[in-house]
C-alpha cells in the first residue's frame, strides 16, 4: 500500500505511517496463512474511514477509545479479533457512523464491511481454541435436576437447592456466567445425598386407594370459617360457595401417604344463589390445587383451572404430583373476594358435590428405579463386588460417555474406604454415587474431549435440558453424530419426545421474560378484570403458539404478524373476540379486523413489559429491540431520571417523551426506542385493548358498569403513532407490524441467534454470526420455518466445533 | 413437573427429622482459653427492596440540626444514634429492582444482559476476619432475595424461616442425629477429595482459556472441605442457650414487619451470643397479598408505583411508618443487650437502606440509607449533592476501616465517607 503523503491532512501523517509499516510486514510474509488473517487497510477502506471515522476515532479525538488511524489490521490476537469484531458490528448496524454524521454511500459501505469481515471471519475461524467461552460449562439448576432424575427415576425437586443461576446474554445456559461457588458445591453435596436416599431407602410400595370426600366433612377449615361468618350453604347434596379464600375447600383429611402421583375427581356445576341472580357471561369456574395448605411451611401450586356447566353436574378429573404428607385444595377462580352474608348474596355459586382422591398411581415407576439403581442386585444382600459394578454403570450413565476402569476409580475408591469401615451396602453404594454426582465429569458439560459424545450432550441439553438418550449415545458411539443429516434426524425425533416442554418452556422464560409473569401484579383499581385464569391464559397462548411453529414448521415471520391466535374463552374475552368457548387453548383464525396477531400483540408480552399500573413506551421500546430485533440499546448515562407515568392523567407520557427527545444526547436512542413503544401503546398493562388511558382520579369517578361502579375513569386518548428511525411513518400498530414484515430478515437472524446462544451455551463471536446469516439464507426457501431453523442450526458446523 | 420450591428433604427438616449439613458452619473453631478480651465487632446490612417516598424522609437542612421528618420523627428517640445519608449511590447501578443485586456490591449494571456480580460487604468482611463464630455469617430475608454474594458473583441462598435459623442456632441435636451428623461431614470430606483429585487431572489437560471455572470449582470444593472439617470440631461444642422460646414463624408472606421483627429477635440473640458477627437481611416487599397494616387496602408494590397520586402516597405512608417504626424496633433491640459496660449496638454496624431512591420510576440515585451505632459519631444528616450523587461506597469503606479492616476501597469508593468520623 503506498498513499501519498501529500493528500492526507497533517494529523494523519502518523496514521499513514503505521498504516504502511503493518501492510509491509504482511507482505514480508512471516508464518503462512496468516496473511489473510489481516485485514488489509488499503486505499478504499482507508478513504472510507478517513470520510467517516477519523473525526472521532483519529489522532486528536478518540472517542470510546478507539484510534482508527493506527489500528493495525493484524489479527492475530484476541483482543484485535474483538476490536474489529465491535467496528463491524456497529458499522453494519448503521450505528457508526452516528446519526448526526453523513451516511456513507451504499457501495462504499458494503465494500468496506466485506474487507473487514471475510478476513476476521476467517481469523476468528482458524483461532478456535483461543476463542473464549469454550471451555467447560456447568449444568444450570434445571439441568441438574433433570439429569439427576434421569439417572435415578425420580421427578424430585432438586433445583430448588442451587442458588439461582446467573444469566449472560439473556439465557441462564451461557457459562461464562455460571459461576460456581463453596455455596454450589455445599448444595450439591446435600442435593445427592437427598435425591440417592430417596432412591437407596426407598419404602415399600404403598398400595393405591380411592376414597371419597366431600366439602362438609372434610373440610374443616372451610366449615368452621364459613358458617361462622354466615358466607356457607348447603344445598341438596352439594355445597355451594361464592368466594375465594386461601383455605377454601382444603381436604383435610387427606394426606398423600407418599411422594407420587394421585387422580381426583371433582362432580361439580355452576349454580345460581339468592334472589334475581343472573348467570355470568363466563362459566363459574374451578381452580384446583395442591400443596400444604395447613402448616407453617405453606406450600402451594396450581393444578389447573375447569370451567363447570350450568346446573349439569360434570366431573372434572386431574392427575397431580403430591408431596408426602400434601393435599388438595379447590377455589373458585377469579372471583373478587365478598364478604357478603349468605342471606343478602345474589350471584354465580360453584356447587361441588364430591370429591374422589385416588393414589399413589404407580405406573411401575418404582420397579424402573430400582432397576436403574441396583439393576438385579437385592439391596439387602448386595456385595461390594456387586457395588463395584453398579458404580461403574451409573458413572457411565452420569459422565454420558463410555468410561474404563480408571476413570471410576477414584469414586469407587472411596466407596471402597466405606466398606472397609464396616458400611452396610447401601450406605457404601450411596457415597460412591454421591461422589459420581459431585465429580466434575458430571457436573460439567463440554469437557476436555470436545468428541461426538459432547455433540450428543450439547443435542440433549439444547432441546431437553437433560442428559443423552441411548440412541443419542449410540449415534455418538457409530460416528454418526459427525453427520449434519443424522442431527437434523435427532432434532425431528427429539422435539416429538415429552422432555422436548423442557427447551419451549425454559427458553421462553427467558427470551419473553415470561418467568417474570408474576413480578407485577396489576392495579385491582385499575384492572378490575384480571384474574387468575386469565394470568394462566396469556403464559398458555404464548407457549402453545411457540410449540405450535415448533410442531408444524411455521414461520418465524409469524412472531411480528399472524393470521392466527391461540385462545380459549377467558383469553378471548380479553381480546374480544367472539365464538371462542371452553379452557383449552386453541388455534383460533383471526378477524380480519383484529389489532392481534403475532408475539407482540399477546397479552403475556404486554404484561411483562409493564409495571402492574402503567405502561411504559421506553420499556416497552427497549425490549422489544433488544428481544425481538436483536438491537439492543445501551442503558441510559448516568444521571438520567426515568419518565415516570402520570397516573391521573394529567400529562401523557408522549408529551413528556417529547420533551425527552428534544435533548440531543436522549434523542440518538430514543428516535430508535420510543416508536415500537408507541406502536403496542394501545394496549394497557394487562394487554388488553385501550384507545384511552384508565386513570385514577377521586375528583373523577369511574362509570357504573354491572351496579358496580369502576373506581377509574377514561382520560386521554391514546396516541400510537410514530415514525422508525429510518422516517417511515405509521399509524398504529398494525401498520408498524406492516413495516417490520416488509423485512422480516432482522427478527429471523435474531431468533436465530437467540436459539444458537442457548444452544452453544456461550456468547455469539463474529464467525458464529457469519454461520447463522448463512443459514437463514438457506431458510429462505423454507418461508424461515422455526422447526427447520433449529434442525439446521444442529446440522450447522458451529454446532459441533468444540 | 410443578413449581413447588419443598423437597422432602427441606420438608422432613423443617419437621426436624434430619440434620442438614451445616452450610454456613464456621471456618475454624476458637481456641479453647485464647477468647480475646475485647469485644467483637459486628456488621448488619438491611435492604427494602422498594424503600421510602424520599419527600417524607429526607430533611432540607443537613448536620445535627436537621428537622425532623415524617419518617425521621418516629425514630426520634433513637437520633443521636444513627447518620442519615442523602445524596448517595452507587454510580452505574442502574436497572431499578434489579438494582438490589448490587445493593452490597456496587456492581455497574445489574439488569444488563452480561451482568456480572462482585463480592457483598458482608462476604468481604467474612474473608478479611474469618469471624471465630459457628456461623461465619447468617444471610436472611424476610421471604426471598438474597444481599450476599460471594467473590465469583455468585449469590447465597437466604434463610427466611425465624424458627429454622433458632434451631440450628440453639438446639442441640439428639445423640443419634449428632453421630448421624458426625458421619456425614466425614464422607462428605471424602467424597469432595476424590472430586478434588479427579478435578485436577482434568484440569492439568486443558486449555489454559478453558481453566477458569474448573478453577472455581477446585477452590470451592477445597473451601467446603475446610468447613466440614471445621464442622466436625464444632459439632462436639455445646451450642450456646437461650432462655427464650422459639420462634413461630409467619405464613403470610406480605407481613413484611411482623417477620422483620421476628428475623430482628433472632439476630439479638446470636449476636448476644457470639454465634455470628456478620448478618444480612433483605427485606422483601413483593410478597403477594396486603401488608397487615391498618388502613392499607392496596399492594405494597402497586402503592411504590403511585405516580403522586394522593390516595396511593396516603396509603404508602402507613405500610412506610410501619417500615421506619420496623428500624426504630431493631436499635431498641440492640440497645436492650448489654455487653463489657455498654450495648450491643456500640460495637454492632447497621446499615437500612435501599437499592431505590424512588421506586415509582425505578430510579436508584439517591438511595436512603440511614447508619447506626458500630463505634461511629452520629446524630447528623450528611447531605451530598442530589443531582450528583455520592458514592455509597465510601461508607462501605469507612465501615470497613472501623470493622478493623485495612482497607482504602471497595467497589466503586474514591475514599472514605466524608463526615462519618469515629465515635
Amino acid at each position: 500500500m503506498r498513499v501519498s503523503v501529500a493528500t492526507f491532512p497533517r494529523r494523519l501523517v502518523g496514521a499513514c505511517m503505521s498504516l504502511y509499516l503493518c501492510a509491509s510486514s504482511a507482505t514480508a510474509g512471516d508464518a503462512p496463512g496468516n496473511a489473510k488473517h489481516e485485514i488489509v487497510i488499503d486505499g478504499e477502506l482507508t478513504t472510507f474511514f478517513r470520510s467517516h471515522c477519523y473525526d472521532c476515532h483519529g489522532a486528536d479525538v478518540q472517542e470510546g477509545k478507539l484510534r482508527l488511524d493506527t489500528l493495525s489490521g493484524a489479527l492475530q490476537t484476541s483482543e484485535a479479533q474483538e476490536t474489529w469484531s465491535k467496528i463491524l458490528t456497529r458499522l453494519a448496524a448503521g450505528e457508526m457512523p452516528p446519526e448526526d454524521q453523513p451516511r456513507p454511500e451504499r457501495a462504499p459501505l458494503q465494500n468496506a464491511l466485506s474487507a473487514i469481515r471475510a478476513p476476521l471471519v476467517a481469523a476468528v475461524r482458524s483461532s478456535v481454541a483461543g476463542r473464549p467461552g469454550r471451555g467447560p460449562r456447568r449444568l444450570n439448576r434445571a439441568e441438574y435436576q433433570n439429569s439427576v432424575n434421569a439417572l435415578l427415576g425420580t421427578d424430585l425437586d432438586l433445583a430448588g437447592y442451587l442458588p439461582e443461576d446467573g444469566i449472560a446474554d439473556g439465557f441462564d445456559k451461557v457459562g461464562r456466567a455460571l459461576n460456581i461457588s463453596s455455596v454450589q458445591v455445599e448444595r450439591y453435596l446435600e442435593a445427592s445425598e437427598e435425591a440417592l436416599d430417596a432412591v437407596l431407602y426407598e419404602q415399600p410400595k404403598i398400595p393405591s386407594t380411592t376414597r371419597r370426600y366431600n366439602i362438609w366433612d372434610d373440610c374443616g377449615i372451610a366449615r368452621r370459617t364459613f358458617t361462622y361468618n354466615g358466607v356457607f350453604a348447603e344445598s341438596k347434596d352439594a355445597v355451594l360457595a361464592w368466594y375465594t379464600s386461601d383455605k377454601f375447600y382444603y381436604v383435610e383429611t387427606f394426606k398423600a401417604p407418599v411422594r407420587g402421583k394421585y387422580r381426583i375427581r371433582i362432580s361439580a356445576y355452576g349454580t345460581l344463589l339468592g334472589k334475581g341472580a343472573e348467570r355470568s357471561a363466563a362459566p363459574v369456574q374451578l381452580a384446583l390445587h395442591g400443596g400444604d395448605f395447613k402448616s407453617s411451611n405453606r406450600v402451594s401450586h396450581r393444578v389447573g383451572f375447569f370451567s363447570t356447566d350450568w346446573e349439569q353436574p360434570r366431573v372434572i378429573e386431574a392427575v397431580d404430583l403430591l408431596e408426602a404428607g400434601h393435599s388438595f385444595k379447590l377455589t373458585i377462580a377469579g372471583r373478587q373476594t365478598t364478604n357478603t352474608k349468605v342471606a343478602e348474596y345474589a350471584g354465580p355459586a360453584l356447587a361441588v358435590q364430591w370429591m374422589e382422591i385416588e393414589g399413589p398411581l404407580d405406573e411401575g415407576v418404582a420397579e424402573r428405579r430400582r432397576q436403574l439403581v441396583f439393576d438385579h442386585v437385592d439391596p439387602d444382600r448386595g456385595t461390594p463386588a456387586d457395588a463395584e459394578r453398579l458404580l461403574q454403570r451409573f458413572a457411565e450413565r452420569a459422565f454420558r460417555r463410555p468410561i474404563d476402569a480408571p476413570d471410576v476409580e477414584p469414586y469407587a475408591a472411596v466407596m471402597r474406604a466405606q466398606f472397609a469401615a464396616g458400611a452396610s451396602f447401601r450406605e457404601g453404594l450411596k457415597v460412591g454415587m454421591q461422589a459420581v454426582l459431585c465429580a466434575p465429569e458430571f457436573l460439567f458439560v463440554n469437557p476436555e474431549a470436545a468428541d461426538d459424545y459432547a455433540v450428543a450432550s450439547r443435542l440433549s441439553y439444547f432441546l431437553w435440558s437433560a442428559p443423552p438418550d441411548a440412541e443419542l449415545l449410540q449415534a455418538a458411539a457409530s460416528g454418526k453424530l459427525r453427520r449434519a443429516d443424522e442431527r437434523r434426524r435427532h432434532v425431528d425425533r427429539m422435539l416429538a419426545d415429552g422432555r422436548a416442554q423442557f427447551f419451549a418452556h425454559h427458553f421462553l422464560d427467558h427470551w419473553l421474560d415470561l418467568k417474570k409473569i408474576d413480578f407485577t401484579t396489576p392495579d385491582k383499581d385499575i384492572y378490575p378484570e384480571y384474574d387468575e385464569p386469565l394470568r394462566d391464559a396469556m403464559v398458555r397462548e404464548t407457549r402453545m403458539f411457540f410449540a405450535d411453529l415448533l410442531q408444524n414448521d411455521g414461520s418465524v415471520r409469524n412472531i411480528i404478524d399472524s393470521d392466527y391466535a391461540m385462545l380459549n374463552a377467558r383469553l378471548a374475552r380479553h381480546y374480544d373476540i367472539s365464538g371462542v368457548v371452553g379452557d383449552d387453548i386453541r388455534k383460533v383464525p383471526l378477524p380480519a379486523d383484529s389489532l392481534r396477531g403475532g408475539l407482540l400483540t399477546q397479552a403475556s408480552v404486554l404484561k411483562v413489559t409493564a409495571d402492574g399500573t402503567a405502561t411504559s413506551p421506553v420499556l416497552r421500546g427497549v425490549w422489544l429491540l433488544d428481544r425481538i430485533l436483536g438491537r439492543p440499546v445501551p442503558p441510559p448515562p448516568p444521571g438520567v431520571p426515568g419518565v415516570e407515568p402520570d397516573v391521573r392523567g394529567a400529562t401523557t407520557i408522549r408529551e413528556q417523551l417529547a420533551k425527552h427527545r428534544q435533548s440531543e444526547s436522549c434523542a440518538t436512542c430514543h428516535k430508535r426506542i420510543d416508536p415500537p413503544g408507541f406502536a403496542l401503546e394501545c394496549f394497557d398493562a394487562i394487554g388488553g385493548f385501550r384507545d384511552r388511558y384508565r386513570v385514577v382520579d377521586p375528583e373523577r369517578p369511574g362509570a357504573e358498569v354491572d351496579g358496580v361502579r369502576k373506581k377509574y375513569a377514561l382520560g386521554r386518548k391514546v396516541e400510537t403513532g410514530d415514525q422508525m428511525p429510518d422516517g417511515r411513518k405509521f399509524a398504529d400498530v398494525r401498520e408498524f407490524q406492516r413495516l417490520l414484515a416488509a423485512d422480516p430478515r432482522p427478527v429471523v437472524e435474531n431468533v436465530a441467534m437467540k436459539l444458537l446462544t442457548y444452544a452453544l451455551g456461550r456468547e455469539l463471536d463474529i464467525a458464529d454470526r457469519e454461520d447463522v446469516r448463512q443459514i437463514v439464507d438457506g431458510l429462505k426457501s423454507r418461508d424461515f420455518g422455526l422447526r427447520s431453523m433449529i434442525k439446521e442450526l444442529a446440522a450447522s458446523d458451529a454446532f459441533i466445533a468444540p | 413437573m410443578h413449581n413447588t420450591a419443598i423437597s422432602r428433604r427441606r420438608f422432613l427438616r423443617a419437621a426436624g427429622v434430619t440434620l442438614a449439613l451445616p452450610l454456613l458452619d464456621g471456618l475454624a473453631p476458637r481456641a479453647e482459653g485464647t477468647a480475646s478480651t475485647e469485644p467483637p465487632r459486628r456488621f448488619l446490612g438491611i435492604c427494602h427492596s422498594l424503600g421510602f417516598h424520599a419527600p417524607n424522609l429526607f430533611p432540607e437542612t443537613a448536620g445535627p440540626n436537621y428537622e425532623l421528618t415524617p419518617y425521621l420523627k418516629l425514630v426520634e428517640r433513637h437520633r443521636e444514634r444513627f447518620t442519615l445519608l442523602s445524596g448517595v449511590s452507587h454510580p452505574d447501578v442502574d436497572g431499578g429492582h434489579f438494582a438490589e443485586a448490587s445493593f452490597l456490591t456496587s456492581a455497574p449494571h445489574p439488569k444488563g444482559s452480561s451482568f456480572r456480580n462482585t463480592i457483598s460487604l458482608d462476604q468481604y468482611i467474612v474473608e478479611r476476619t474469618a469471624p471465630p463464630t459457628r456461623f461465619p455469617f447468617l444471610a436472611l430475608a424476610t421471604r426471598s432475595g438474597s444481599l450476599s454474594w460471594t467473590s465469583g458473583g455468585v449469590p447465597i441462598p437466604s434463610e427466611s424461616s425465624p424458627s429454622r435459623v433458632f434451631r440450628r442456632l440453639f438446639v442441640e441435636g439428639t445423640p443419634d442425629e449428632t453421630a448421624a451428623q458426625m458421619h456425614k461431614l466425614a464422607t462428605g470430606r471424602s467424597v469432595l477429595d476424590a472430586v478434588l483429585d479427579q478435578t485436577r487431572k482434568m484440569h492439568g489437560s486443558l486449555g489454559s482459556t478453558d481453566r477458569d471455572k474448573l478453577d472455581q470449582y477446585m477452590t470451592s470444593v477445597r473451601d467446603v472441605e475446610q468447613r466440614l472439617h471445621a464442622g466436625q470440631a464444632w459439632i462436639k461444642r455445646p451450642k450456646p442457650k437461650v432462655d427464650v422460646p422459639p420462634p413461630v414463624d409467619i405464613p403470610n408472606e406480605a407481613d413484611l414487619f411482623g417477620r422483620s421483627r421476628l428475623l430482628f429477635d433472632l439476630i439479638q440473640l446470636a449476636f448476644t451470643t457470639d454465634s455470628t458477627r456478620v448478618v444480612t437481611v433483605s427485606m422483601d416487599a413483593y410478597g403477594p397479598g396486603l401488608t397487615p397494616v391498618p388502613g392499607v387496602t392496596q399492594g405494597h408494590h402497586n402503592l411504590s408505583h403511585h405516580g403522586l397520586d394522593p390516595e396511593k402516597l396516603a396509603e404508602l405512608r402507613l405500610i412506610e411508618e410501619a417500615q421506619m417504626n420496623t428500624f426504630g424496633y431493631l436499635l431498641d433491640r440492640l440497645l436492650g443487650a448489654s455487653e463489657h459496660g455498654g450495648t450491643l449496638l456500640d460495637r454492632t454496624a447497621v446499615l437500612f437502606g435501599s437499592n431505590l431512591g424512588n421506586a415509582s420510576s425505578h430510579d436508584t440515585r439517591n438511595m436512603p440509607i440511614l447508619l447506626a451505632g458500630g463505634g461511629l459519631k452520629h446524630g447528623r444528616h450528611l447531605a451530598f449533592d442530589r443531582n450528583n450523587n455520592y458514592p455509597l461506597c465510601n461508607a462501605y469503606v469507612s465501615l470497613l476501616q472501623r470493622l478493623g479492616i485495612e482497607t482504602d476501597r471497595f467497589g466503586s469508593s474514591t475514599g472514605t465517607m466524608t463526615g462519618l468520623d469515629l465515635a
